[in-house]
């Protein structure tokens, strides 16, 4: 082990992290221009050319306001909580490859001593299940918020969003066993390797698993249409009503996280990942940088697919949130088991040969 | 310049065994039965990094994903259901018979622990692994029209070995948690099933 590669590995992490954080604060810009053009209004034009540097005013405004502390709140959980939420939605992209291998130029690979530079930080043996474990710890910043607030609204928002992260995350990881049957791997790099040619969702299996994923990613993010742990109009915000200032912006940060790796998930399992459609560039130099566009832009799109849900569908009743979870969509993810099964065994070889 | 990562995995080790130390006494020591269950949580973490250290990271993602994740947050669900203002006192140290158990209880678990410290420093340690951060992990399944077939990987090898060595104790430990399942739909409608 050398240090050139640890200080890549660093260098790595530390990009990541600025462009994670840089994104967020834009996809929050994103949001709020959206929404005005749905609901046929400007949205924030005010900082900056067309509101561009309404995020930079937004984070001064977080960090400048006063911390206040209520005193009813256990100290130690509460301070935790956010933090908890935080590091859990970054360490999600510890795993997540945003492209296949750059070819570096020779001047660089000369100072670097290698020409080939994965675009990942981690490529563990378990990928997907470690995004889904990481996925599943997200969930104690809500709890503990909840709990520690010491607010029955708040005890009750942290109630609901357990219930609700707990019944979606079944779907959610019986729609991933049928992408592992289709790709045969947990390497999240395989499992985009493994659909150049036929995206999954183009797949029979693949597409149900894709039908019900989008709608438990829904519900794993806490975004409308079951955003019923915040529900402004009933519970005041649920888990985070005693939280403000930069404790605020902790939680709103993580909520934007996990959605933007909600989208690369997404794309990455179902829609190819960082593969160019039709091969356009394969074998030139360029690849992977074509591939990290592509990438990019598929992950954009199902962004917007994010926020073009929320201002369009209404909220679902709480019966009916966990009537959609146990008795549609998980009997619909163990029988496209069964189909995926099949599909990889029997009939998967001439679907594939009717598009190749 | 190169990096001895026997060393470095030395450190880290140190530091999950101290973090898993450090959260098991805080789940017993401390007051408040929600910080204990966080902290139980955090040992939890702790352990998996150890087990990542050892290279199995499929048993590590599985700790995180199983206790961590899932059982965990259905004990934490129940423990804030709990009132609290009962369960925070301290009963125990009222009763000096009690103390007087605790203590001698705790004497004896520490002298077993500094007497397996000081037998296992027979036990010869395994050679150190040649400087790369993950070995290859193989189950060799046996022969297919003339080539050896073989599980790479950690994923495959824990796949391997879970459905085709040991399948039947598999099946029957899947078998046995469908009873416990089954058991409790049972006993939580006990007074329905007798009113039908």
């Amino acid at each position: 082990m050398d240090w050139n590669l640890i200080l890549v590995w660093a260098i790595k992490s530390g990009l990541l992290f600025f462009i994670i954080i840089t994104g967020c604060a834009y996809y929050t810009l994103a949001e709020r221009k959206v929404a005005g053009f749905i609901q046929d209004r400007k949205g924030p034009n005010r900082a900056g050319p067309f509101g561009l540097l309404q995020p930079l005013a937004d984070g001064i405004k977080f960090l400048t306001k006063e911390e206040v502390f209520p005193i009813h709140v256990n100290k130690v959980m509460y301070l935790i909580a956010p933090a908890i939420a935080v590091s859990c939605a970054i360490m999600a992209w510890s795993v997540i490859p945003f492209g296949g291998t750059l070819t570096l130029p020779s001047s660089l690979a000369q100072v670097v001593g290698f020409d080939k530079l994965d675009l990942q930080v981690a490529n563990p043996d378990t990928g997907i299940l470690f995004l889904l474990a990481i996925s599943s710890l997200a969930v104690y910043g809500v709890i503990l918020a909840g709990w520690s607030s010491n607010n029955k609204y708040s005890l009750m928002g942290g109630i609901r969003s357990t219930a609700q992260m707990i019944s979606y995350e079944l779907p959610l990881g019986l729609s991933i066993v049928t992408v592992i049957l289709l790709a045969g791997s947990l390497k999240l790099r395989e499992i985009s390797e493994a659909q150049k040619g036929l995206w999954f969702v183009f797949t029979l299996p693949g597409f149900i698993a894709f039908c019900t994923f989008s709608v438990a990613m829904f519900a794993e993010t806490n975004r409308l249409p079951f955003d019923l742990a915040e529900a402004e109009s009933e519970l005041v915000v649920g888990f985070h009503t005693e939280y403000g200032a930069f404790k605020f912006a902790l939680f709103f940060i993580a909520e934007y996280m996990n959605m933007i790796t909600m989208s690369c998930v997404v794309s990455l399992l179902f829609f190819g990942g960082f593969n160019v459609p039709f091969g356009i560039g394969e074998g030139t130099p360029y690849e992977g940088l074509i591939g990290l566009g592509v990438f990019t832009l598929k992950v954009l799109f199902f962004a917007f697919g994010f926020m073009w849900v929320r201002w369009t569908l209404p909220r679902f009743r709480y019966d009916q949130l966990m009537q959609i979870g146990w008795k549609k969509l998980i009997p619909w993810s163990l029988v496209n088991i069964v189909i995926a099964a099949t599909y990889v065994v029997y009939w998967g070889k001439y679907w594939k040969g009717l598009f190749n | 310049m190169d990096i001895d990562l026997n060393q470095v995995s030395f450190i880290f080790f140190l530091v999950f065994a101290g973090i898993v130390v450090g959260a098991s006494l805080a789940v017993i020591l401390h007051k408040n039965p929600v910080v204990s269950a966080a902290s139980l949580v955090l040992a939890f973490f702790g352990l998996a990094g150890v087990y990542a250290i050892m290279n199995a990271i499929f048993i590590a993602t599985m700790q995180v994903l199983v206790y961590a994740g899932a059982i965990m947050v259905l004990v934490i669900f129940v423990v804030m259901l709990l009132s609290l203002r009962e369960e925070t006192h301290l009963e125990i140290w009222k009763n000096p018979l009690k103390q007087a158990m605790i203590v001698l209880f705790v004497l004896v678990f520490l002298g077993i622990i500094i007497s397996a410290v000081n037998y296992s420093s027979d036990i010869p340690k395994l050679p150190p692994q040649n400087g790369t951060s993950q070995p290859d992990y193989a189950y060799n399944l046996g022969q297919k029209e003339g080539l050896p077939l073989v599980a790479k990987g950690n994923t495959a090898t824990v796949g391997a070995a879970t459905f085709l060595e040991y399948l039947l104790p598999f099946e029957l430990v899947s078998v046995l948690l469908l009873a416990a399942v089954i058991g409790a739909v049972v006993i939580a409608k006990r007074d329905k099933l007798r009113n039908l």
